[in-house]
């Protein structure tokens, strides 16, 4: 990480904390309720820089695996980190990152860089599925059936509303930077 | 809220929360370093004996302790669920598909079983008996020694306190943008699943925009205050080691030692 400004780390800190309260927000939706979670990573990969957003992401799981209860549903501690479901986790931080490294080298801070969005939620989506498989030693169908098909809707449809959000959330982050 | 700063942590004053952070991390994951090379019903009674005498004797609430383990089962028998019926070798019971049921399935489901059913059991009890404070120094403690390989373990200890310090000042402030926006009108929990998330827009803008400049106040008072991250720390809270350290270290080995002799 090397030297690390007072405030970047302050930053990371707080954005941490942000994705922890989200992943507590519920939206009762049809028959499975969701969580702000997937959502939270996108929006902070797509609003800070790079380091920032995956510092943040890092730390989130951190203060998950120290046994805070910051994971969607007030769940946290060592046992988040090896149960079939962990690969989403760990799968948060090169999604965060995909995202904003694609945002500060080819995005435009004022499109809506719906691409990066999508692409960011299905790699979330992907990894998650490859921990399942591997971790149950199932099969690849049975891994896609259970983890992968039917999130990839509401999914991609968080990753466009966060690309929606982020465009408004962008110019006014930048004004205060500037002030 | 407090609920997100402590965690699942239990004050209490028994002899696990008197033993040393470092001590009880660093056996906790000796712990399940050794419960892999349990291989045999012996070796897994020693383990589970082990387990269970630790949680019986800490003196913890046990109604509370096992009513906050069982949601976590749901998830073991997902695994041992995976493991029952696409694990195939010995004798075959029945089989359907890609599904069957073996004899080696249904011995290594059980071990499975066990073996997170402990895992589960003694990281749950280390939650319980150490405030996540004191985990936080404790890990940052035990990784010390990555300093020589300029890790920034300092930065993320400090990084750490910083997030446990804010999560009452952000709570509390999504709590009072939402209130203020409803008091302006927006629904949150009316229309459809975009509509809601679009009533998040009104509490998001405020929230960013106040993590933005207090990051900036906060890090100008702190580098005003001469932090460069460079340093060493002088630190207000400090881990001593005690005898009942050694002790517990001296109870792992004989029990690894008593594991060695059982399996075969």
């Amino acid at each position: 990480m090397g030297k690390t400004h007072a405030r970047d780390m302050v930053l990371i800190a707080e954005f941490a904390i942000i994705l922890a309260i989200l992943s507590q927000i519920t939206i009762p939706f049809g028959p499975v309720p969701f969580t702000l979670q997937t959502f939270g990573v996108m929006l902070l990969g797509s609003t800070l820089k790079p380091k920032q957003s995956i510092f943040s992401v890092l730390l989130y799981l951190l203060l998950g695996l120290i046994g805070l209860p910051v994971f969607a549903g007030g769940v946290g501690g060592v046992t988040q980190f090896i149960n079939p479901l962990t690969g989403f986790l760990l799968a948060f931080v090169p999604g965060a990152a995909l995202l904003s490294l694609w945002i500060q080298k080819f995005g435009r801070p004022d499109k809506l860089n719906i691409g990066a969005h999508l692409l960011s939620s299905l790699l979330i989506l992907l990894l998650g599925t490859i921990w399942l498989k591997f971790f149950t030693h199932g099969t690849w169908s049975s891994a896609f059936l259970a983890a992968f098909v039917p999130f990839i809707v509401p999914e991609l449809l968080k990753a466009a509303v966060a690309s929606l959000l982020a465009l408004k959330l962008r110019p006014i982050i930048y004004r205060v930077k500037a002030s | 809220m407090n609920k997100m700063i402590l965690g699942r942590y239990l004050p209490g004053d028994t002899w696990l929360h008197r033993l040393d952070p470092r001590t009880k991390i660093s056996i906790s994951f000796y712990f399940i370093v050794i419960i892999f090379f349990a291989n045999n019903v012996l070796s897994y009674a020693l383990l589970l004996a082990f387990t269970f005498g630790v949680i019986f004797s800490s003196g913890i609430n046990q109604k509370f302790f096992f009513n906050g383990v069982r949601p976590l089962f749901l998830l073991i028998l997902i695994t041992v669920f995976f493991q029952l019926f696409l694990t195939r070798g010995g004798h075959i019971y029945w089989s359907f598909g890609p599904f069957a049921l073996s004899q080696y399935g249904i011995r290594s489901s059980i071990y499975v079983f066990l073996r997170f059913m402990m895992i589960i059991l003694m990281s749950t009890l280390l939650m319980l008996t150490t405030a996540p404070l004191m985990i936080a120094d404790a890990i940052e403690s035990l990784l010390s020694p990555l300093k020589r390989i300029h890790f920034p373990i300092d930065q993320i200890a400090l990084m750490i306190s910083l997030a446990l310090r804010f999560v009452p000042t952000l709570m509390d402030e999504t709590i009072t943008i939402m209130n203020a926006q409803r008091a302006r009108g927006v629904d949150f929990s009316d229309g459809g699943l975009i509509k809601r998330i679009k009533a998040m827009i009104p509490v998001l803008i405020p929230l960013f925009v106040n993590t933005f400049s207090r990051a900036g106040d906060l890090g100008t008072a702190m580098e005003s205050r001469g932090y460069s991250g460079e340093g060493e720390r002088t630190r207000y809270r400090k881990l001593t080691w005690a005898r009942r350290d050694n002790i517990a270290w001296a109870v792992m080995l004989l029990l690894t030692g008593l594991l060695f002799i059982l399996r075969n």
